[in-house]
């Protein structure tokens, strides 16, 4: 079974190319386009194996995002990897504290993407 | 990533991004430029010019990267307050804006950023965040110390080959070794190291896989260039194939970590891809040096050790510079006798860079995100222990510890620390097990930290045996390196696998050639300040597409409610079908049927309307798209001819159909052009007149009824009839005669006419001609209309009016000459009728007195060419239309009613024949087409007839007065 991803990122172009880099990479991919839509897509497929998001995003920001996912016990533990522009301590900080797992400052290299998403996929 | 293989949908979405992010750039500098020290705008330009940054780094479009880059850090210096916003600064952003749209705009339409030559911009904005902005020769220099940019953009850092032997090169095998004088030399990598090193590998048999993959891709280019040698031009598609087996190769060695492979097939890929598009030639000596190539990949592959997953590398940097060379020359002749034969077995046992060496086997870019991973996880482990230390029922902050336990197994299993691994995997199910009882947590903290105290120290160790220190805990985000060239003492390119070793080795690219290496974020702090995308102020700006693009935006509610019309739509037909069949078996009363028949189409006619405004409504865009190119083309045409101007833009907000907003920019350059250039005077002239110095021009927007209107305005010199009637006779465009019978409306409308050029200096209105008949036509085409208003010594007023919608109207449907025709709503002020006998004759021109105006009087028929009725008649109809605030009375013979019609375009063909007065055709309930009259037209169509019957009478009574 190939291990699901969902992608949540209003800019197109990045999600776009993150999906089309794990696809490459042979994960199954869903992509949202912003919070709001990233958790109704959750909701509809389920569960997913891992979530990378975006943090500035319109309607629902990834953090808002994030925490509403772990709110639910069944999402509670699904590996988060934060996709953000800003890479302040702080932010990296709030990211992790909200419920990511790992936080990635953009633009970050996709092979470093996939290794990091293989990485928390263990 | 190379840009030649991206999904091109991704590469449009960047298109889309990357002209948002400049169009809400452009406006807002303009605005700083008027208010420097509003540090708000900065924030609004730096973060588009970030996420342009981001999204070209990402898709490894490394030119626009690098130039967005400086861009970024001269807006970040301003931001901080550490520069001022100057003028000489404002041009320097604006020239770096300029060059970023042009190779977007390149890469959109040829797929390559094109050689845009950024590196001028570069070293000026480097210079100028020295605090050198003036001395401009020194900024050259420098610029031309560092490595010069690549002629096509590489997704890694090469060094360009230097002309200054050093070392011997390989000895060619058969061709003579002749140094031509160029003396290109290719050196070996002083600092190669042939220490074998691990590949990355995904699972069992990878390896096995890509080495399968390579034998095949070897054996196809040897195939691919034999081939092309028997047919060295002609042969497109053994060039692409021969390009694509290089890239697929790139691609696997990339992936597989292979860096030696890697570089080199990049090389060959970059060469080939020259070829391809026509750049290079391609030559027998290109196909012996391709060849040559190949042999040396073979080795390569060779090298690869299955069983350990490790590859023992050679030194391919000889090659790899030759490839390159020929590339920059665009022609083998400077490398001429050194490749034909296999570059190098040599080994040139050079210390590697400490990191590569001493990683043992780790692929240093794992090591590099395992270390940010980990630090990530202790810092959130280190958090969730003091919040759990406060209170203990935090359910979230228990999920996180476990979430980074588990994150820390996951990592440290990637990386193969099995140990650890099994360390943590028994932390994350104590923790699991706490969380799943009805346990205080407290009395797991203890052992918890304890615990997280012992994981640290193992994973401290397994780090310290890898050899890396951490560079502040995240070594991923390495420093930027001092831009310290030194071409000659590395010339081996740098793989691109391995971007860390940035920091460690001196590295001589330049930061701004290649920042995608670098995401930098400690020693660029600023940049990563949050910046909350849907607070922006003009937000409204980045919704709106950009002109060009042939995608759309909507507004996914428009789309759910769309689809919910369609489901209505479905349900109505279903109901149709249903009625059909109650008719068929008569079995209901047919007066029920009928009933519930019209009831069904009264549903159909709701839900058509709901599906038209639905649609048009998703068809709107605010006009803003096009207005914002107007405060830079104001400022330059500004800075150009000394004016002071004033642009004052209102209704940017106002929204029109997409196909409008996309046709009506180059017009509206035009009319804001002239507007600035020749309708506003010179400073002098201004303040001799007693107005202010500084112009003003205004572009409005507006809703007008069903249509939109757009006004240029200017409080310049204004034209003056008489003057354009001179020229106008000058040219040829009319005849002396023709002039006196014209009003001064219909003067002022000469500027539209062909040929009404401005090459000659007429002091108030030169120019004003220049290509304003395309303007006119481009309008008509909108089928719009524009009026001109002019006041000598006040200024010019030119109001563009366009349909709302190019695809539907209102219009009122009128008989003539038993043929039916349409008129728009909109030009349509009334209907009446009068008696034939009221009809006065006003200067040879039919006119009636309706409420105390003279209304001018025209059979319609007579306009089209259609048989006259109207002396027969008592009573006519007459509609009464309005052109801007011309009105006119058109005789038709039955009024019909209002009616929404859809426009269809006459078609080619009849577009050939110039038919006056018609703007379009629709087709009717019953499947009759019926043509749609254009307004603006019927009314010039009108003047010229009262005119030539003018002429015709003069004539008439001249030859009377001769007898």
């Amino acid at each position: 079974m190939p291990k699901h991803i969902l992608i949540v990122d209003d800019s197109k172009t990045v999600r776009n190319l993150v999906a089309f880099i794990m696809k490459k990479e042979g994960f199954k991919v869903t992509t949202a386009e912003d919070g709001l839509d990233g958790l109704e897509k959750l909701y509809s497929l389920g569960l997913v194996d891992l979530i990378v998001s975006d943090v500035n995003m319109p309607r629902m920001d990834g953090l808002t995002f994030i925490k509403t996912v772990r709110e639910q016990e069944s999402y509670r533990d699904i590996p988060i990897v934060v996709l953000s522009t800003e890479g302040q301590d702080k932010d990296i900080q709030t990211g992790l504290t909200v419920g990511a797992n790992l936080y990635m400052v953009k633009p970050a290299q996709p092979e470093k993407l996939v290794r990091n998403v293989k990485m928390l996929l263990g | 990533m190379s840009q030649d293989f991206l999904d091109p949908e991704i590469l449009s979405d960047f298109f889309i991004e990357a002209k948002e992010h400049l169009e809400t750039i452009e406006p807002n500098l303009l605005e700083l430029e008027k208010t420097p020290e509003n540090l708000g705008i900065l924030n609004e330009i730096f973060r588009p010019m970030h996420s342009l940054k981001g999204a070209s780094g990402f898709l490894g479009l490394n030119k626009i990267n690098g130039l967005a880059h400086k861009a970024e850090n001269i807006l970040d210096e301003l931001r901080q307050g550490s520069m001022q916003v100057t003028e000489g600064i404002m041009d320097l952003i604006l020239s770096a804006t300029d060059a970023l749209r042009t190779m977007v705009d390149n890469l959109e339409t040829s797929g390559v950023e094109g050689d845009v030559d950024t590196e001028p911009i570069i070293a000026r904005i480097e210079a100028a965040l020295k605090g050198e902005l003036e001395s401009a020769p020194q900024a050259a220099s420098e610029a031309a110390a560092a490595p010069e940019p690549e002629p096509e953009p590489m997704p890694e850092p090469v060094v360009e080959a230097v002309a200054e032997p050093k070392a011997e090169p390989e000895p060619a095998a058969d061709s003579a070794p002749v140094v031509p004088a160029s003396a290109f030399v290719p050196e070996p990598d002083p600092d190669f190291d042939d220490t074998p090193y691990a590949l990355t590998t995904v699972g069992e048999g990878h390896l096995a896989d890509f080495l399968e993959e390579a034998q095949e891709i070897v054996e196809n280019l040897n195939r691919c260039l034999l081939a092309l040698e028997g047919e060295p031009d002609g042969a497109d598609e053994l060039i692409n194939d021969t390009f694509r087996y290089f890239h697929n190769l790139k691609g696997n060695s990339g992936i597989i970590g292979f860096k030696e492979l890697n570089s080199l097939t990049h090389e060959a890929e970059t060469l080939l891809n020259r070829v391809r598009k026509g750049e290079i030639a391609s030559s027998q000596s290109m196909i012996d040096l391709l060849l040559a190539t190949v042999d040396l990949i073979e080795t390569l592959v060779s090298k690869v050790n299955v069983e350990a997953g490790k590859v023992e590398p050679l030194d391919t940097s000889v090659m790899a510079q030759v490839l390159q060379k020929v590339t920059e020359d665009g022609g083998t002749a400077a490398v001429h006798g050194l490749f034909a034969g296999k570059s190098s077995d040599q080994k040139d046992v050079v210390e590697e860079p400490a990191e590569s060496v001493a990683s043992g086997g780790y692929d240093p870019e794992d090591v590099a995100l395992f270390m940010t991973t980990i630090d990530q996880q202790f810092q959130a482990v280190e958090v969730a222990f003091r919040m759990l230390r406060e209170d203990s029922g935090q359910k979230d902050i228990i999920d996180g510890l476990f979430r980074t336990f588990q994150t820390i197994q996951n990592s440290t299993g990637y990386m193969g620390f099995d140990e650890i691994r099994e360390y943590a995997g028994r932390t994350v199910g104590l923790v699991d097990q706490a969380r799943k009882s009805d346990m205080d947590f407290a009395l797991m903290l203890d052992i918890l930290e304890q615990e997280y105290a012992i994981l640290r120290d193992m994973i401290a160790k397994a780090v310290e045996s890898l050899g890396v220190t951490p560079v502040g805990g995240e070594p991923e985000n390495a420093p930027e390196p001092e831009p310290a060239p030194e071409p000659e003492s590395e010339p081996a390119p740098r793989a691109e696998m391995k971007p860390e070793s940035a920091a460690a080795v001196p590295n001589p690219v330049p930061p701004a050639s290649n920042p995608v290496q670098k995401p930098a974020p400690k020693s660029a702090p600023a940049a990563r300040k949050p910046m909350t995308r849907a607070s922006k102020p003009n937000g409204g700006q980045t919704q709106a597409k950009p002109k060009v693009s042939s995608t759309i935006r909507v507004d996914h509610h428009k789309l759910d409610h769309l689809m919910n019309v369609i489901g209505e739509l479905i349900i109505n037909r279903n109901r149709y079908a249903m009625l059909a069949r109650a008719l068929e078996e008569g079995q209901e009363e047919v007066h029920v049927v009928a009933q519930q028949l019209t009831e069904t189409t009264y549903a159909m006619a709701r839900i058509s309307d709901d599906l038209q405004d639905t649609i048009m409504k998703v068809r709107m865009v605010p006009v803003q798209t096009v207005f914002s190119r107007f405060p830079r083309l104001v400022r330059d045409l500004s800075r150009k001819s000394g004016k002071q101007v004033e642009l004052i833009m209102e209704g940017e907000e106002t929204e029109f159909d997409k196909s409008v907003v996309e046709e009506i920019g180059d017009p509206l350059v035009h009319l804001v052009r002239n507007a600035v250039d020749h309708g506003l005077e010179s400073e002098d002239e201004r303040v001799a007149a007693g107005k202010k110095p500084k112009g003003h021009v205004w572009l409005r927007a507006y809703h007008k009824g069903n249509s939109v209107a757009i006004e240029v305005e200017d409080d310049g010199r204004g034209m003056d009839p008489e003057k354009l009637k001179q020229v106008a006779i000058r040219k040829g465009v009319i005849s002396p005669v023709e002039a006196d019978s014209m009003d001064d409306r219909e003067a002022l409308d000469l500027i539209f006419a062909p040929g009404f050029s401005s090459a000659e200096k007429v002091t108030d209105i030169s120019g004003r001609g220049v290509g304003m008949d395309v303007v006119k036509t481009n309008i008509k085409n909108l089928k719009g209309s524009v009026h001109t208003q002019s006041e000598v010594g006040k200024g010019s007023k030119l109001t563009l009016t366009l349909p709302l919608t190019l695809a539907i109207i209102d219009a009122l449907m009128v008989q003539v000459g038993g043929d039916t025709f349409a008129i728009p709503l909109d030009a349509v002020s009334e209907t009446t009728k009068i008696e034939t006998k009221k009809l006065s004759e006003v200067n040879s021109r039919k006119a009636v007195e309706l409420r105390g105006e003279v209304l001018g009087i025209v059979e319609l028929a007579e306009l089209l060419g259609l048989p006259q009725s109207m002396e027969e008649r008592e009573v006519l109809p007459m509609v009464i239309i309005q052109d801007n605030d011309r009105r006119l009375g058109l005789v038709v013979d039955r009024l019909l009613e209002r009616q929404e019609i859809v426009i269809k375009p006459l078609g080619q063909y009849l577009n050939n024949f110039n038919l006056k007065g018609l703007s379009g055709a629709t087709i009717m309930g019953d499947g009759s087409v019926v043509l749609i009259l254009d307004p603006h037209e019927i009314y010039s169509l009108s003047t010229q007839l009262g005119r030539k019957q003018n002429t015709l009478a003069e004539g008439r009574a001249a030859l009377a007065g001769g007898k």
